[in-house]
């Protein structure tokens, strides 16, 4: 090809120029198109580079769970929380720990300003649920003392540095409350722990800036001071991994008395948890005979057993149990064997419940029996001193996945239509089947059932529920039970 | 005609056909006055650029944004993999019950 030199010259000067818009277009054209990182890899010193570390450090954060997932929230009554919301991600401690220095790193290399507050709060976050105190305290003073506005909560951030400054021992001082957090033999620095008034109802979860809360020192030690005079139930937040095989004791008192004159204490004891052998791993129980088995407890002088019947939703998924004692005997081996047929007589476990389109659910439990067929159940063993003090449960915390779940299943034996159309919560449709029936003894007491807790919204019909029972051929003592009962109920009602 | 009169002929003839390609003297003044002229300026110089040679420097000026655009992205890719946990596993929700404490893939899982 021939060019004349000038033409050559033109086109080489049009390239030149080109090639200096791009350049000086590019940190520009790379923010608006977020590629951040590059951005601030190849023009640190950009006037766009500033707010790319902003959305850069942004988009980090809105998908870095802050570490509040690790942790569980006990209360001393029984309940217990996970903090994390359902929709977070868990992240790999070395995933955290590199997005934290990253983190870092952008703040330190363009300095804290109003505009990167929301990134230092999250950051700060992130220290606090990773357990490093003095650089979660360190950043909140810092956005608190500049006055930042950001899209956090002040009142939030006040409360999370209240948490951080009331970890310091205050010398001379003396604490409203203190006790001490133990795991096993061992002592639990770095836990939390939380108060609540005890004639509060309401429970607000994560618990820890609802609450006045505190960080246990190395010595696994708690002190609140300055505490309202009243009734608390005191609350521990520890990590799951932390507490997976353990079981929560029961405290001394059910509800911490603060504002005598001295101190308050209230330790907090976590002890293994009894070890429920089998059944477990959802066994499919064949036959009538259910054979429990536990380990032994160190010191338990008896040991009482448990049955949950599982719910799940018409999807699948787990909606809750409902929780009885199988029996009142107190067992002093380590093995019991129950009739499924006898416990069936059994029909404690009632219990009804509202859809959102006002639907109702009746536990299948409660009509066919405690450990029904095609049923699926969890068991849990107590052991308790010669005191009769609860020692320990098996009912602790399966947070680890190894841990053999003590879930079973009891097989479809000689299950009658109206027995799966119940198990279906179609009550109607279960009635007519029943009703199908005859004087079937097992029919009548299902339809007794039905008519006593009534499938609708309204209230049972005793009398109708009374009727069946009058025309059961073969009663068992419970049946009399029940009748009784219906009678008396009918009686009231005159 | 004699031999001479045919000669002349061919040679009238040949002068007439030749009279538009001599190198008459309007045209020899116009050489000398166009090379008298002073030579073409750099400037306007031809210069001669190798096809291949165009061809790669085309490819380069292409590659080059590119290269740099591929480069941009990966580092984006590279740090949201690392930094953002997009890739980590969804947390569990926890079930409490009166049995326990579980995860709810061990009561929705299979033989757990």
């Amino acid at each position: 090809m021939r060019l004349k030199v000038r033409t050559l010259a033109g086109m080489l000067a049009t390239l030149l120029l080109l090639g200096v818009i791009v350049y000086r277009e590019l940190p520009s054209l790379l923010y608006h198109t977020g590629y951040y990182q590059a951005l601030l890899q190849w023009f640190p010193n950009d006037e766009n580079a500033r707010p790319a570390m902003n959305r850069l450090a942004m988009d980090m954060i809105q998908n870095l769970e802050g570490g509040e997932t690790d942790y569980i929230f006990i209360r001393s009554s029984g309940g217990a929380s996970s903090s994390g919301p359902s929709s977070s991600k868990r992240l790999a401690f070395e995933q955290r720990t590199a997005a934290i220095d990253k983190l870092e790193k952008l703040l330190t290399q363009y300095g804290h300003t109003q505009q990167t507050s929301n990134v230092a709060y999250r950051l700060a976050l992130t220290h606090f649920w990773s357990g490093n105190w003095n650089r979660a305290e360190q950043l909140l003073r810092e956005i608190d003392s500049r006055g930042d506005e950001g899209w956090f909560s002040s009142d939030e951030l006040e409360k999370y540095l209240a948490i951080l400054e009331s970890r310091h021992h205050r010398a001379g001082e003396e604490a409203s409350l203190e006790g001490v957090v133990r795991i096993g033999d061992k002592v639990v620095p770095n836990a939390f722990v939380y108060v609540q008034r005890a004639d509060l109802t309401t429970y607000y979860s994560p618990p820890l800036t609802y609450y006045p809360a505190t960080i246990t020192d190395e010595n696994g030690q708690y002190r609140f001071y300055n505490l309202e005079p009243g009734d608390y139930q005191i609350g521990v937040g520890v990590r799951k991994e932390q507490i997976s095989g353990y079981y929560m004791t029961e405290l001394e008192a059910e509800k911490t008395v603060v504002g005598g004159a001295a101190t308050a204490v209230q330790n907090v004891q976590f002890v293994p948890q009894v070890i429920a052998i089998s059944p477990a791993r959802k066994e499919i129980i064949q036959g009538d005979e259910l054979r429990l088995q536990w380990q032994p407890y160190e010191g338990a002088a008896y040991y009482m057993l448990n049955i949950s019947s599982i719910h799940r939703d018409r999807i699948g998924k787990y909606s809750g149990a409902t929780t009885t004692s199988i029996s009142e005997d107190r067992f002093t081996g380590y093995e019991a064997v129950f009739s499924i047929r006898e416990l069936n007589r059994d029909n404690n476990m009632i219990g009804k419940s509202y859809g959102q389109n006002r639907e109702v659910t009746l536990n299948t439990a409660g009509l066919l029996g405690m450990l029904y067929p095609g049923g699926e159940f969890a068991w849990s063993v107590d052991a308790y001193d010669e005191h009769d003090r609860k020692l320990s449960s098996s009912a602790g915390y399966f947070l680890h996945e190894d841990a053999v779940t003590p879930i079973f299943r009891v097989a479809e034996a000689d299950i009658q239509k109206g027995d799966r159309l119940v198990m279906e919560a179609r009550y109607e449709e279960a009635i007519e089947a029943y009703k199908r029936e005859g004087d079937n003894d097992h029919a009548l007491r299902i339809l007794a059932r039905l008519a006593d807790q009534g499938i609708g919204a309204e209230d049972g019909d005793q009398r109708e529920a009374l009727s069946y029972m009058e025309r059961i051929q073969d009663p068992w003592d419970s049946d009399h039970t029940f009748m009784d009962w219906l009678r008396e109920r009918i009686s009231k009602q005159k | 005609m004699n031999q001479a009169g045919e000669d002349r002929k061919i040679r009238d003839q040949l002068r007439g056909e030749l009279e538009s390609v001599v190198f008459h003297e309007e045209m020899q003044a116009a050489v000398l006055s166009r090379a008298a002229e002073p030579k073409p300026s750099w400037w306007n110089r031809e210069v001669r650029i190798p096809t291949p040679f165009i061809a790669a420097l085309l490819l380069l000026i292409l590659a080059i944004p590119a290269y740099g655009w591929q480069q941009a992205h990966s580092m984006q890719t590279d740090m949201v993999a690392k930094n953002t946990g997009k890739d980590a596993s969804q947390e569990e929700r926890i079930i409490v019950s009166a049995a326990g404490v579980f995860y709810a893939s061990q009561l929705e899982g299979e033989n757990r």
